[in-house]
């Protein structure tokens, strides 16, 4: 019954970040009476703490919202919200696959953005219908005009006509309800077609197992199906289907052709339900999967640790944990001679790592220690093979090398004019490949550079927003492997190499970091028994040289009658301080300065 | 097991008033009002009273009159108080009665009358020779008033002396540093008292440190370390990290502190250990002296010392001291040598020369004691 679908519009927001997604999503669900405001919790469809301090969306989520049409019909909206990062590109891919069509949000103050191009594109790739918004014409520096000429222009979907609103204030939002029906496309597909639905997202219920959410591209899915992933061939029993309500799941007994729901069958890990993947039947499968399935990698990698080595067990179950919603995150124990029993995480980028970080603390109240941060380089040996390496520590010797490669991404970086050349000198010292300058108007260019990306994971977007005064944008996507000159620098404390400080980095700029490094050693290590050596070397040969002095002076001059007791407390948090110390061969380091060395920010 | 019951004790009277506030200093002191240093001292007869019964079959041994500056009491103040202490305290013959001085505050006649009254010992607060340096930490002497008291005194009849000196003032510099230990030194006084200033807070050199250049780190050590050198060819013993004494002048009532025997103070912020415990009373004037009219001891901080605590406090008190720590004297407090109990952890000490042990004793030597804390808080 094709009027069924006529009445379903399943569409993601998709914007550069602070340019009001989650505001309008919020604004949304309010007008169509989904959620009151007085029920509504903040931007309630980020909802988790750390998403909505930093006001990102890091996992999509989806909504099902009803809305009467101003001619009085009734329609089902499927709001499909995507995460907001470079490093989550995949995913929002996706999720973008499980709509039709998808609202472009700009913000009418700062036009378009390094992220609102890429995910642009990325719903172009999708084949999406793209209806621009713009945004926050409540502020007096807004300018219609040039946002709306940008999308044209830079972008090239038409925009004359576009919805034009305030999602803080709600101005013009019903318009935009309404040119949702008719600007954005019903759903396709066969009901009575073998099985296909695309897996977007999905979470672990302690009850439930794991709660897959799909779009149902063809045929239908009913309670007591047997399923398949295509992409494992493993079957399940389905438990239970339903559409996702703005308070929870509401259960029905099928979905069909169109519609955006969610599915359980018992699934223990959310391994086995992987993002992009196909659900179908496993007694009438379909011929093919859905095409653009891939496995996700992680692209960087580091070592964390707990500061206090009691915790090593609590840092395993904290996260085993965050790893039951978030298949992406990949960690294995490993060993370090400096800082003991921790895990080798990956990561599918510096973002994705900051948030793992942060909660792992925050959540779990764990103190950390992470190592520098690494790229997997692919190394290939004399003897023929080839390494993956994502661990300094496993860097084959010099001479075993026929060739190192190491990955490079090819970046988009939207700046000001004023700062192109600012952000090319630090491209150029990053060892960018220039590609390509586009001007997206007189104050605005469009830079393309490939870039290493162990170039990228060291404060690169730092960089490029002080230099830009945080008005440069960056979005990249990993190109290639390319062979490289790169040398593993280590680093000695006392003549001992420090497993946890080595880093791999290309040749040109061994000298300047080992430089820096003992730099910061010196500054950060705190006296000791012993005057210490610190140096940094690249193979046998020594690079960069400083000395800590010895401690000479430690000591309360005076103790009589009044001081002992607030002498004694203060030796006793002197002592607890000295607990949470690292031995590093005969070098003591708290985890503050062993974090704090590895912090290279520019100068 | 508590503090070895020896049923001796030594008294510590605070007198709080001082006539101009050191800028370096951060002990409690009060202006003096005329009339209040009598009523103090009736205040310090009432407390003495109250805690007669308490220290009922104890017997002093030392006793200290610090402040402030006992010395603005008075000839007669002092008299009173050292009356006051005979007819509360069981106060031995031969103990040992120090009064801090001030030079700028003491004369001949004073000298001669605190000395008849029984004060035998006197501490007098030079800090330095050098004018530029007392100017710095707002002394309120020079150099001469400082001789002219100490030859007064010597005159007076005392022959127990002690002066303090500083280093790593502001502005100071090994040479003139040297030339006060040499002039100190050429005294001859039976105890000389050694500081490195430290910037406290709250005080008035701390609020202006940005005015000074204070001798860094390396400096500060090599200055400590010449002073050990200097006062030792001299025949000052090195008996404490901050104090010299020729032999058998060490300062027995500070030594009751580092050897975690018991004293009670009297006045405001005067500290006590008695009877296993630590207390001290409230660092203000008025609310000592209403306390303790209303027949209160103002307590500000009272601690039992666990039997734990006891040992980290022996330890750190005692690895001061030159003698350091002997492994009979340990085993018959804690029931078990040193030795035997620290060993893993006072190798690398041994090894890196911040300690040593002799015949059954564990000392830190000259550079240990300076980096003291690094090492008292791996052992406690």
């Amino acid at each position: 019954m094709s009027d069924r679908k006529d009445h379903i519009r399943n569409f993601s927001i998709v914007a550069h970040i602070d340019h009001g997604k989650s505001t309008l999503a919020d604004r949304i669900l309010e007008r169509t009476d989904t959620v009151s405001a007085r029920e509504m919790e903040e931007q309630l469809l980020d909802n988790m703490e750390l998403e909505r301090e930093r006001g990102i969306t890091i996992k999509a989520r989806a909504v099902r919202l009803l809305y009467k049409s101003k001619s009085g019909e009734d329609y089902i909206f499927n709001l499909i919200d995507t995460p907001g990062h470079v490093d989550f590109t995949y995913e929002v891919s996706r999720s973008l696959n499980a709509c039709d069509g998808a609202l472009l949000v700009v913000d009418a103050t700062q036009g378009v953005e390094a992220q609102t191009l890429a995910n642009a594109y990325l719903a172009i790739d999708a084949d999406l219908e793209i209806l621009p918004v713009i945004n926050k014409i409540d502020l007096p520096s807004s300018n219609i005009e040039k946002a709306r000429n940008e999308v044209e222009e830079v972008i090239g979907i038409p925009a004359e006509g576009c919805p034009v609103i305030s999602a803080k204030t709600g101005e013009n939002v019903d318009e935009l309800l309404e040119r949702i029906i008719t600007d954005l496309p019903a759903p396709s597909g066969d009901e009575n077609a073998p099985l296909k639905c695309l897996i977007f997202d999905s979470y672990y219920d302690s009850y439930l197992g794991v709660v897959v959410y799909v779009r149902v591209k063809d045929g239908t899915v009913r309670v007591g199906d047997r399923i398949m992933m295509m992409s494992t061939g493993i079957q399940y029993d389905v438990v239970e289907v339903g559409t996702m309500g703005a308070f929870g799941l509401d259960r029905c007994p099928e979905l069909r052709a169109g519609d955006v729901g969610f599915i359980t069958a018992a699934i223990k890990t959310i391994g086995e339900t992987r993002v992009g993947d196909t659900v179908t039947s496993a007694t009438n499968p379909a011929s093919e999967p859905l095409p653009g399935f891939k496995s996700v990698q992680p692209m960087v990698y580091a070592g964390i640790y707990p500061a206090d080595g009691a915790r090593y067990g609590d840092l395993r179950d904290a996260l085993e944990k965050l790893q039951l919603n978030d298949a992406s995150l990949f960690f294995e124990a490993e060993t370090s001679v400096a800082l003991g029993f921790g895990f080798r995480c990956g990561f599918l980028g510096l973002l994705h790592m900051e948030i793992i970080m942060e909660r792992l603390e925050r959540e779990f109240n764990l103190d950390l220690i992470t190592t520098a941060p690494s790229v997997i380089y692919e190394i290939k040996l004399r003897n023929g093979q080839v390494l993956k390496v994502d661990n300094p520590t496993n860097y084959p010797s010099p001479d075993e090398i026929e060739e190192a490669r190491e990955p490079v991404v090819k970046a988009t970086i939207i700046t000001p004019t004023e700062y192109v050349g600012g952000i090319m000198d630090l491209c150029q010292d990053r060892r960018g490949d220039y590609l390509d300058m586009k001007y997206i108007d007189s104050e605005r260019a469009e830079l393309h550079y490939y870039l290493p990306l162990n170039e990228i994971i060291y404060d690169f977007f730092d960089a490029l927003k002080s230099r830009s005064r945080g008005y440069a944008s960056l979005d990249y996507e990993l190109a290639e492997y390319r062979p490289s000159k790169l040398v593993k620098l280590d680093i000695l404390l006392n003549g001992d190499v420090v497993d946890a400080l080595s880093f791999i980095v290309h040749e040109e700029k061994a000298y300047a970091r080992a430089r820096k490094i003992a730099q910061r050693l010196k500054e950060n290590i705190p006296r000791q028994l012993f005057e210490i050596p610190v140096q940094a070397s690249v193979g046998s040969k020594i690079i960069a040289r400083e000395t800590v002095k010895a401690l000479r002076k430690d000591v309360l001059a005076k103790c009589y009658g009044g001081d002992i007791t607030r002498k004694k407390k203060l030796l006793e948090k002197q002592k607890e301080g000295k607990k949470r110390m690292r031995k590093f061969g005969s070098v003591e380091l708290s985890p503050e300065a062993f974090m704090a060395v590895l912090k290279l920010d520019e100068e | 097991m508590m503090a070895p019951k020896d049923k001796k004790l030594g008294i510590y009277v605070h007198f709080p008033f001082c006539v101009r506030k050191c800028s370096y200093c951060d002990f409690y002191s009060a202006s003096p009002v005329p009339g209040l240093t009598d009523r103090y001292i009736e205040i310090l007869r009432k407390h003495a009273e109250m805690l007669s019964r308490k220290t009922d079959g104890y017997s002093a041994d030392t006793v200290f009159f610090g402040g402030g500056t006992p010395t603005l009491a008075g000839g007669d103040g002092i008299k009173r108080v050292t009356e006051i202490l005979c007819s509360n305290f069981n106060i031995e013959k031969g103990a040992e009665f120090t009064v801090e001085a001030n030079p700028g505050t003491v004369d001949r006649n004073m000298l001669s009358d605190i000395r008849s009254a029984g004060v035998n010992r006197i501490s007098f607060g030079l800090q330095s020779s050098v004018e530029s340096e007392l100017r710095v930490l707002g002394r309120i002497h020079s150099y001469e008033d400082f001789l002219r008291s100490y030859h007064s005194a010597r005159d007076a009849g005392f022959d127990n002396i002690n002066v303090d000196i500083m280093y790593a003032v502001p502005g100071q510099t090994a040479g003139s540093f040297a030339s006060t230990l040499e002039r100190v030194t050429r005294l001859c006084p039976e105890h000389i008292s050694c500081y490195a200033l430290k910037l406290e807070k709250g005080t008035r050199l701390e609020s202006e440190r940005d005015r000074y250049v204070f001798p860094d780190e390396d400096s500060e050590f090599s200055m400590y370390l010449s002073a050990a050198e200097r006062l030792g060819s001299a025949g000052y013993r090195h008996y404490e990290i901050s104090n010299y004494a020729l032999e058998g002048k060490e300062c027995r009532h500070n030594l009751r502190y580092w050897d975690c025997r018991e004293y009670i103070g009297l006045g405001p912020s005067a500290h006590s250990f008695f009877m296993g415990t630590r207390y001290g009373y409230v660092a203000d004037t008025d609310q000592y002296m209403n306390s303790v009219s209303a027949g209160e001891e103002p307590f500000s901080e009272y601690e039992t010392v666990t039997e734990h605590g006891l040992e980290s406090e022996y330890v750190m008190l005692r690895l001061r001291l030159g003698d350091g720590i002997s492994d009979d004297e340990f085993l018959g407090r804690f029931g078990y040598g040193f030795g035997s109990k620290y060993e893993d952890r006072i190798k690398r000490f041994i090894d890196a020369g911040m300690m040593k042990t002799v015949s059954g004793r564990y000392f830190l030597t000259d550079e240990g004691m300076y980096i003291s804390n690094y090492i008292i808080s791996e052992l406690i």
